[in-house]
């Protein structure tokens, strides 16, 4: 059975069908690219999935429970961990703290242990510490644990986005245009490390990615969407050969024009 | 290191002095000025941990306020003893803080303060309401006694008699121990992930609930603990003062909490308790300018917003900052750097 089933989902708002009947099936340990032109429903469905809207109609099925109108941080115990398109951090958190936050759904300290400030959990707090420098080295990011979050360059505040999302030790990862803004040098980087992710740790991943060229080098399986609906579903290969899509991607950039 | 170490030998010895005031004057002037610093204190900083939740509240006063009727109804009507009347005061305050806090917390920004001021009003207005005879409406209560006498090993501590020939030392001593457990919960608040996991929410909500935190239930949390202390602090002032009455606590009070948060500094629980020290302190220095007091506090409130974002006890950061910064510019001109 897949890892994330998702049958006929909507999102309307208002009259915009953002996301419009939508099935799509996510097997695990897959790395899955979603793309589409703008306004095409990928971040709205994100936000579905994630528990951050409530779909309209339709059912999510992760790891064999419906989560469907969960909310978000029911959804992300779960195992289902999502990331910003729009940089989003604790900002006057140091680097090391952004990542000790994530950690929170499985951190396994009370309230009354934090508190009371038990040998147990000052232990706990100590290993988490070793394990957030873990991830924070994964993401290239280690040397800078101790800035403010804010005051780091948009490369390294979208590997910290990530590493907050590896904290909350996710099956599944929905990364929102990872790389977007980033010097070639860093998407390579980048996506060189979502893969090396993908390795290590099992997980599946669904990634937005604006940059075709991109998404086709770090896909197994593609999915693009128009409207809100699927409008082709397969290898990247296949993908770009397919004239919808072509069609799709060339009639949006007629209108841009 | 060495401020941590000045902190863990001043703290000890400032405290022993706090303990030692009874003996050192027996004024009940100053000791009344003493017991409402603490209390303020223990106002300001519960506001400020509520504050670190990104909320902001204009009805503090309203849980001190519900802390002191529930504390002097149990005594004068119920016949409950002082000190179970007086915790129960603070879990009346806080299971409020629960009930209006689930469906208004997850409002947010100036909304939020809105409905807190409504909400004072509202308790307020049931207190004047006088609802069977209870609350004695705009005349409210007089003649609410002392705490009842502590018997130990014989020795009787009554709060009427004084202790050491200071008349309210007992009721000082009341509001110094309220004080200190008050900003040591809040202390152990701030150090932990809890209050850590507070300020993480007020940076970055939707964050937050996307890696787990269960946001409401946090902000919830912070809400009830200061208005628990609030409701501690209302019922031992009502028995402090002897009398009771709906403008006791107002919204007049509240704005007075924020300020001291404010101008202290919210950044860290010195702040809050700076601010209640100078405000609580300043106007009985300036009696004779009495009427100018609000407009004293209008003005250094106003003074903190513009000019010192971290408050009062930002100040010597950045004078330090400032010096390095004259000191950097005076190295560049004399070729040094
Ligand atoms: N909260 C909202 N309220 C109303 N309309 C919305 C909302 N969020 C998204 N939309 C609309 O839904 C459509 C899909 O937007 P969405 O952000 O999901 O697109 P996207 O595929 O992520 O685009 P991009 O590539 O630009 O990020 C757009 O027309 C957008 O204007
Ligand atoms: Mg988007």
């Amino acid at each position: 059975m897949a890892l994330l089933e998702i049958t006929k989902l909507s999102k309307h708002f208002g009259g915009l069908a953002a996301v419009s009947e939508l099935d799509l099936q996510v097997e695990e340990g897959e790395i899955l690219g979603l793309i589409g032109p703008n306004g095409a429903g990928k971040t709205t469905l994100f936000n579905v999935i994630s528990g951050v809207y409530r779909p309209t109609s339709g059912k999510i099925i992760f790891n064999g429970e419906d989560i469907t109108g969960l909310k978000p941080s029911m959804i992300a115990k779960k195992g289902l961990v999502r990331t910003f398109q729009a940089t989003t951090l604790f900002d006057e958190f140091t680097v090391l703290a952004n990542v000790l936050i994530g950690f929170h759904p499985h951190a396994g300290i009370a309230i009354w242990g934090a508190l009371v400030g038990t040998p147990a959990t000052r232990q706990r707090e100590a290993a988490l510490v070793q394990q957030a420098m873990e991830i924070l080295d994964l993401m290239g990011i280690a040397h800078l644990k101790d800035e403010l979050a804010t005051s780091l360059p948009h490369g390294h505040q979208r590997c910290l986005g990530i590493a907050i999302a590896m904290a909350a030790n996710p099956k599944l990862l929905l990364l929102d245009e990872p790389v977007t803004g980033m010097s070639r040098e860093e998407t390579a980087m980048v996506m060189a490390t979502i893969r090396k992710i993908r390795e290590q740790k099992g997980l599946t991943i669904i990634v937005v990615e604006h940059n075709m060229r991109a998404a086709m080098g770090l896909s197994d399986r593609m999915v693009v969407l128009n409207y809100g609906r699927k409008i082709a579903e397969g290898s990247p290969q296949e993908i770009s050969e397919n004239p919808e899509v072509i069609e799709a991607y060339l009639g949006a950039e007629r209108y841009a024009a | 290191m060495n401020k941590a170490i000045a902190i863990r030998l001043l703290l000890p010895a400032l405290i022993v002095v706090l303990a030692l005031v009874p003996i050192i004057t027996d004024d009940p002037y100053y000791t009344h000025i003493l017991i409402m610093i603490c209390l303020s204190i223990v106002f300001a900083v519960g506001l400020r941990m509520i504050l670190t939740t990104g909320q902001l509240s204009i009805g503090h006063a309203a849980f001190g306020a519900i802390g002191a009727y529930t504390c002097t109804l149990l005594v004068m009507k119920a016949d409950f003893n002082f000190w179970l009347a007086l915790p129960l005061a603070g879990v009346v305050a806080a299971i409020v803080a629960v009930l209006v806090g689930y469906p208004t917390l997850r409002i947010k920004g100036a909304y939020f303060a809105i409905l807190t001021f409504a909400l004072g009003e509202l308790i307020r207005l049931v207190f004047v309401a006088n609802w069977g005879g209870l609350t004695g409406g705009n005349v409210g209560i007089m003649g609410i006694p002392a705490p009842s006498a502590i018997h130990i090993g014989g020795r009787v501590l009554d709060f009427d008699a004084g202790v050491f020939g200071n008349i309210r030392g007992y009721y000082y001593y009341l509001a110094l121990l309220l004080m200190l457990i008050a900003v040591w919960v809040m202390h152990r608040f701030d150090r932990s992930r809890v209050g850590m996991t507070f300020r993480a929410i007020a940076q970055a909500d939707l964050l937050a609930e996307c890696v787990g935190i269960n946001i409401m239930r946090y902000k919830v949390l912070a809400f009830a603990v200061a208005c628990f202390f609030a409701g501690l602090a209302g019922g031992m002032l009502s028995s402090y003062i002897h009398y009771l009455s709906p403008v006791s606590l107002t919204f007049h009070d509240s704005i007075y909490f924020i300020m001291f948060a404010v101008v202290g500094g919210v950044g860290t629980i010195s702040g809050p308790i700076i601010g209640a020290l100078l405000f609580t302190a300043l106007p009985e220095a300036l009696r004779g300018a009495k009427q100018w007091e609000p407009i004293i506090a209008a003005s250094l409130l106003l003074l903190a917003v513009l000019f010192l974002p971290g408050g009062l006890v930002s100040l010597p950061q950045r004078i330090k900052a400032r010096f390095e910064a004259i000191r950097g510019k005076e190295a560049i001109e004399h070729g040094v750097a």
